[in-house]
């Protein structure tokens, strides 16, 4: 193995910088900055931004704790990430329900947000979109979490079994449940004619 | 368009995470970092009993990736040489009664390439259902067996240092209960700087997150359960819990197959005591318990813990609860894997 090289390269995968994390800790730092931005979107979509600054600075934290029992065969570190986030959103199932109950039926994102540069317009959502949100609160938080693992966080299906530790069937019976409830919420308009004409 | 694009959009202008926050939730990692680390603590005793079945099948399935040939290497080197706590009397008496017993039975003589049997019998810690294990090693622990549902025999390589427990831990320890005790300590030393060091198994059977005494019971209690331990070997196992602060000994408990007995146990944290339970006249190892003597409820941020279970839900263990029960039902040496029928001198 050329471990030894690799962990010396900028260009080393997760697993060999979570791998010499374990005598040099300061290497995982590079984890962090690969992933904490991306791990922050995904959460703040679900539960706002504010909760978000916690539950990253909370999942890497625990990532550094766990990290010698992440598997070195997996170079790739974020289906272990988005696995640890996702557990800490789970503290706040009640807020994400509220806040996409709220949307679909006022129309308006009660997500909180950080002020952000300038003014955040709160438009009111289209139809489609608040039908979307209601049927995400409808949705068990297990079909949940495993429908915005794959859409938001961009996860594979392999991916999402992983960060949730379920069996990769088990995803796809999840995800087959969900969008048969988000299409049938959705019915009663046609998303392609209206993303057609805007 | 179809929903899962819809769905892509919604929300995707969040804004992203700011500097300032960036800034602090690195920080905050920085820190854990430049702090001196404790060993991980591991889940609750639920998961934990679960992740022992775990271990020992993780244990087999990966020994099947080691290259033909490796040997055991190293060995474990000398016992523990620092100072062992005074030996309790009530512990070491009982101890005292088993190796009389045991002096009875001829010398030991142990062939290492021998293969061994041992079933068990284990209560699921929810549904109380019963299941049996029967599994086969030889006693230098490089090699492991297993037989499926339609019987065939499958054959594993094991690492005696890396699998935790090995059966090749019996294999040179000594017979006298200080010398076990300096055994059993330097295991554990061992496996709690392997853990640090990445070089032992991930997923093993020796909890060492609740102090290093707590893991010395455990790893007697895991050698009595998982594998063939001699009459000599298992008085000795004995007399090394008395070298173990907070080891106690316990008027009738009952094993998985309902067999009455007087039981060695130790509390941790939790306020889960582990027992080992063995007959009262024969001093016979039968099984283990392990079971709440308080009310336990999860605390809500413990540190390190893998957060499996549901925050808004914590687990909650009446006084009581009983989370480990086994029997260990036979137990010898056989010629071969897949082989049940002692083929050996009787332990």
């Amino acid at each position: 193995m050329t471990s030894d090289l690799a962990t010396a390269s900028p260009a080393a995968d997760d697993a060999e910088l979570i791998v010499a994390s374990l005598t040099d800790t300061e290497r995982f730092a590079a984890i962090f900055d690969r992933h904490a931005e991306r791990i922050h979107h995904y959460v703040a979509r679900r539960v706002g931004t504010d909760a978000a600054e916690d539950i990253v600075a909370e999942t890497f934290l625990t990532a550094f704790r766990k990290r010698s029992s992440y598997d070195p065969e997996r170079p790739d570190a974020r289906p272990w990430l988005y696995g640890i986030a996702t557990t800490l959103v789970a503290r706040h199932h009640r807020s994400e329900v509220r806040y996409l109950r709220a949307l679909s039926r006022t129309g308006v994102d009660p997500l909180p947000e950080s002020p952000a540069d300038g003014v955040v317009e709160r438009i009111t959502a289209q139809d489609h979109m608040r039908k979307l949100a209601g049927a995400l609160a409808t949705l068990g938080r297990g079909d949940r979490d495993t429908l915005l693992l794959v859409v938001w966080g961009e996860l594979t299906y392999e991916e999402a079994a992983r960060a949730l530790g379920v069996p990769v069937g088990t995803v796809r019976s999840r995800l087959n449940r969900a969008r048969r409830k988000l299409r049938e919420r959705l019915g009663g308009i046609d998303p392609m004619k209206e993303a057609r004409d805007g | 368009m179809d929903e899962l694009d819809l769905l892509a959009e919604l929300r995707r202008d969040t804004p992203r995470i700011s500097p300032a926050a960036t800034t602090a939730a690195r920080a905050r990692l920085i820190e854990a970092m430049e702090t001196p680390e404790r060993p991980t603590r591991q889940v609750g005793p639920v998961a934990w009993r679960a992740g022992l079945v775990a271990a020992l099948a993780a244990a087999i399935v990966t020994g099947t990736v080691v290259t033909e040939g490796d040997g055991p290497g190293p060995g474990r080197g000398p016992g523990f040489t620092g100072m062992l706590s005074a030996a309790q009397p009530a512990v070491a008496a009982v101890a005292d009664r088993a190796r009389t017993v045991a002096d009875r039975e001829p010398a030991d003589s142990l062939d290492p390439t021998a293969w061994a049997y041992v079933e068990t019998l284990q209560r699921e810690s929810q549904s109380h259902e019963m299941s049996t294990l029967s599994d086969w090693y030889t006693l230098d622990g490089l090699h492991y067996a297993g037989v499926d549902d339609s019987g065939r025999i499958t054959v594993f390589n094991g690492e005696p240092l890396r699998d935790v427990p090995s059966q090749a831990f019996l294999l040179d320890a000594p017979n006298d209960a200080e010398g076990m005790a300096r055994h059993v300590y330097a295991e554990v030393d061992r496996i709690i700087q392997g853990e640090r060091d990445h070089t032992i198994r991930g997923e093993i059977g020796v909890d060492t997150s609740r102090g290093r005494d707590v893991a010395a019971f455990t790893l007697v209690k895991q050698v009595l359960l998982s594998f063939y331990v001699t009459p000599r070997q298992q008085a000795a196992l004995y007399g090394a819990l008395a070298y173990i602060p907070g080891v106690t000994v316990i008027d009738d408990v009952a094993d998985a197959a309902g067999r009455h007995g007087q039981a060695f146990g130790i509390t941790d944290s939790q306020s889960v005591r582990s027992e080992i339970i063995i007959d009262s006249r024969t001093y016979r190892y039968l099984g283990t318990r392990a079971i709440f003597t308080e009310d336990w409820t999860e605390p809500s941020h413990p540190p390190g813990i893998a957060p499996d279970s549901d925050p808004a839900h914590p687990l909650r263990f009446p006084k009581g609860t009983v989370i480990e029960l086994t029997a260990k039902m036979a137990s010898g040496i056989v010629s071969g894997p897949g082989e049940r029928e002692e083929g050996g001198e009787s332990p």
